[in-house]
């Protein structure tokens, strides 16, 4: 019996071709069909090439069908339309501001009522050369002192762009109307939807945007919004049983920012633009000024096809609920675009717990913490998705730095590239690894046996490494305050010194020593923190018993002081060393290598592997870490020496700046790792 | 397994159909060419078809309708030699080439092509000549 061309459905034109011929082998009839040139050869060629592209199209269509394997976005976003889900827009980078403005008097003398801020463009700011315009999208009135005249908007949401309208008119003979936002680049969460009755009517009803049909009926004035092609976005409004169906002859205005995403991040400086009107309908032409509550911040791209993919589902599996500590963190992501990482945990996991809240600790793209306002309008959006006993609070990620430093030994034998190329690889590799999925994240882990091993295979010159660690936190002071701080490690923290400190913080000023002296930290290996400052170079001690450190637990009381300045601006940097090198972040703690203003390079030596080769080798262009002193505290640079020379390797250590405590850059004598104080610049490594 | 029916000898002979998809008058099936004229057919097809002309078969073909169109002199000649030997060697293992023959009809811009190959296996030898008009 005859066997059919079995393999049709194959993606593979020879698999077809072959599968055809297979079947002509059983015929009689031909038999040229295994030489190219035969005519049967070319009629196979045409049949299979029809076949493969009936089977690619078919497999392309049916890859569309499933959100997984989807490639069009126009197809992903209407899979996403089953679970209600709509993909965010391009987010306006926004700002909270305080205006305060005068308004001249009156004919009488006296001011008017108000003052309206009208919608539109308000402010406007230059970051790197490029202008941008910050917008709000409805009119803010504000009192007028009667007695000054002064009119203050306190604390207003300005969005970076432009303020757009566009108005339909309800065609219901037109079964094909919709209500296209017609612009690209629109911050969808700035659409304003009024409805008028006719084009001659002046009232209009504001619509509100519906996430779902919950509680809705026939009177509501709600809209729904969905993504449609191109980016753009589509209004749409209820049935009549669920939200009020427009009506023949209405007329729908849309207003919303078109905007330009993250470019807008960071404006901290802003001129006036705005219009302002007073009750009496005057034009107030007096500026108003500018003061910034919070930098610009959360401008961020759509949704990319990745990140749809990734939330939608998860999206949908919290059912609009926050009840899990997952929920949460879906939720949040849903509900706030500059989202880089989140983590929530219930409060009675902490210690001391605090029963009845859930923690939702948020790491954003920009690295900038929430301000007040967007943390309040956060909570209050999330509690609507949450039980009624649970309070959510938002928390900024406490990033807990990694300093790395490593010497990699590499057998020159075998390899031609030069200390610095290797030094390259051996840089990609921690990158690598830093960046990968473990580390920078939330509930993220160091785990020091794969640094080591990453950078062994960094390439295959290297023949070994010895790779030091250290963790950091910054915080900021209250200055002229006197207040008492507590920072957490979240890690158990080296007390194996033996009487070298195993702690050590940047410079600052203090009230009780004087603003003249500048203190340091350390510790005495017994749970007690010091302070000292340097005289000649020389610690010498103004308190033992500054604050107590906590080993176990890797909490570090700092008792009552009143800061007055710091020599690294507005941050006290320390670090410790961790009793374990791997080091696991929990609950609010976002682990982090080089990624905030706390952090710092990472340190890469290279050096030959060769005997009686150590660490500070002649191989140039070396640097010793900024923030490790390699003095052990007792020698202290007194020159100014820039390329401060080893006494064990012989050769020269790369660049060697000055310090900010009272020695400067000098003679390097040994490479050990205790610390003893942390320079004031990190780019410009320091040894001391 | 058992055999459950007779094997059939199959012809040894090549059979392909005709280019031209001719109904044949007698069985009014699509007609057959069988032995030297399929492989008479299969050689003119190798040396018309131009590169990339087959679904997934880049290299399958050959320059020669392409080169109608370069300057005809000596050069071309020798091309369209090379590139008939080529093609035919690569993709009609039937054959063995004996001649290539290229004539240029400047009156009617045409080059007459007459290839002399040996059918594998049989003692004499076979001939296609074909016409390209620019």
């Amino acid at each position: 019996m005859a066997t059919r061309p079995s393999n049709l459905t194959t993606l593979d034109f020879e698999e077809i071709k072959e599968s055809i011929k297979s079947y002509l082998r059983t015929r009689s009839e031909f038999t040229d069909y295994d030489f190219e040139g035969s005519t049967l050869s070319y009629l196979i060629d045409t049949l299979a090439y029809n076949t493969y592209y009936s089977a690619f199209n078919a497999n392309l269509a049916v890859n569309e069908l499933f959100l997984p394997t989807s490639t069009i976005r126009d197809n992903i976003v209407n899979i996403l339309k089953y679970f209600n889900y709509t993909p965010d827009s391009i987010s306006a980078s926004k700002s909270v501001v305080t205006l305060n403005l005068v308004v001249p008097p009156l004919v009488d003398g006296g001011f008017p009522n108000t003052a309206t801020l009208k919608a539109g463009s308000v402010l406007a700011a230059r970051i790197d050369n490029d202008s941008y315009v910050f917008s709000i999208a409805e009119d803010v009135t504000t009192f007028v002192n009667s007695v000054t005249g002064s009119a203050q908007w306190a604390n207003l949401t300005v969005f970076e762009g432009q303020l757009l309208n566009y108005s339909y008119v309800v065609d219901k003979t037109n079964p094909e109307q919709r209500f296209v936002v017609p612009a690209e680049n629109v911050d969808i969460s700035t659409l304003k939807v009024y409805v008028r009755q006719s084009e001659n009517s002046t009232i209009r009803n504001n619509y509100v945007k519906a996430e779902n049909i919950i509680d809705l009926d026939e009177k509501d004035r709600v809209y729904f919004i969905q993504e449609v092609e191109d980016l753009r976005y589509e209004v749409y409004f209820g049935d009549g049983v669920f939200g009020r169906a427009s009506i023949d002859g209405e007329v729908v205005e849309l207003y919303y920012i078109q905007t330009h995403g993250p470019d807008a991040n960071n404006a901290g400086s802003f001129s006036f633009t705005g219009t302002v009107i007073d009750g009496t309908g005057r034009d107030i032409t007096s500026e108003a000024s500018v003061t910034v509550i919070s930098k610009s911040s959360g401008g961020v791209q759509a949704e990319s096809l990745e990140k749809i993919k990734f939330k939608a589902p998860r999206q949908f599996s919290t059912q609009n609920r926050a009840v899990t500590a997952k929920d949460y963190e879906n939720i949040f992501r849903s509900i706030y675009a500059d989202t880089d990482d989140v983590i929530a945990y219930g409060g009675e996991e902490l210690d001391p717990p605090q029963y009845g809240k859930v923690f939702v600790a948020v790491k954003t793209k920009t690295g900038l913490n929430l301000d007040t306002n967007t943390k309040r309008n956060l909570v209050r959006t999330l509690k609507g998705y949450s039980i009624a006993s649970i309070i959510p609070e938002i928390v900024d990620a406490k990033v807990l730095e990694i300093e790395l430093r490593t010497t990699a030994y590499y057998n020159i034998n075998s390899t031609n590239l030069s200390p610095n190329e290797i030094r390259n690889y051996v840089t990609d590799a921690i990158t690598n690894y830093v960046n990968g999925e473990s580390v920078k994240k939330f509930d993220g882990k160091f785990k020091y046996s794969k640094i080591q091993s990453a950078i062994d295979n960094a390439h295959p010159s290297i023949t070994s490494n010895i790779t030091k660690l250290r963790i950091r936190k910054c915080i900021t002071p209250s200055y002229g305050i006197a207040a008492s701080y507590c920072i957490d490690f979240h890690q158990p923290l080296n007390n194996e010194c033996h009487g070298i400190s195993s702690l050590a913080s940047s410079g600052f000023t203090t009230a009780e020593y004087g603003a003249a002296t500048t203190v340091y930290m350390d510790e005495d290996s017994m749970g007690n923190l010091r302070l000292f400052k340097l005289e000649e170079s020389v610690k010498v001690y103004v308190s033992e018993n500054a604050g107590k450190v906590n080993y176990n637990t890797g909490v570090v009381d700092i008792n009552t002081i009143t800061v007055l300045s710091t020599t690294i601006p507005n941050t006290i940097k320390i670090s410790v060393i961790p009793n374990t090198y791997d080091i696991i972040s929990k609950f609010d703690v976002y682990l982090s290598v080089n990624g905030s203003e706390c952090g710092i390079a990472p340190v890469v030596n290279v050096v030959p592997d060769i005997a009686g080769s150590l660490i500070d080798s002649p191989t140039t262009g070396n640097t010793d870490p900024s923030d490790f002193s390699s003095a052990g505290g007792t020698s202290f640079g007194s020159g100014t020496g820039s390329n401060g020379t080893t006494s064990t390797g012989g050769g020269t250590t790369g660049s060697v700046g000055t310090s900010t405590g009272a020695g400067t850059g000098g003679t390097l004598n040994d490479t050990n790792d205790n610390l003893d104080i942390i320079a004031g610049d990190d780019d410009t490594p320091n040894c001391f | 397994m058992a055999i459950t029916g007779k094997i059939k000898d199959f012809s040894r002979a090549f059979r392909d159909v005709k280019l031209s998809f001719l109904k044949n008058p007698v069985t009014s099936d699509i007609t057959q060419v069988k032995d030297a004229n399929a492989i008479r057919d299969a050689v003119r097809n190798i040396v018309l078809t131009r590169f990339g002309e087959r679904p997934f078969q880049p290299k399958y073909g050959s320059k020669v309708t392409d080169l109608l169109f370069e300057q005809a002199d000596q050069f071309l000649g020798e091309t369209l030699r090379d590139e008939i030997k080529i093609a035919i060697e690569n993709y009609e293992p039937r054959v063995s080439l004996i001649r290539t023959d290229i004539y240029l009809l400047e009156d009617s811009n045409e080059l007459e092509i007459e290839i002399e190959f040996l059918i594998i296996g049989q003692p004499l030898s076979q001939t296609v000549t074909f016409l390209l008009a620019r």
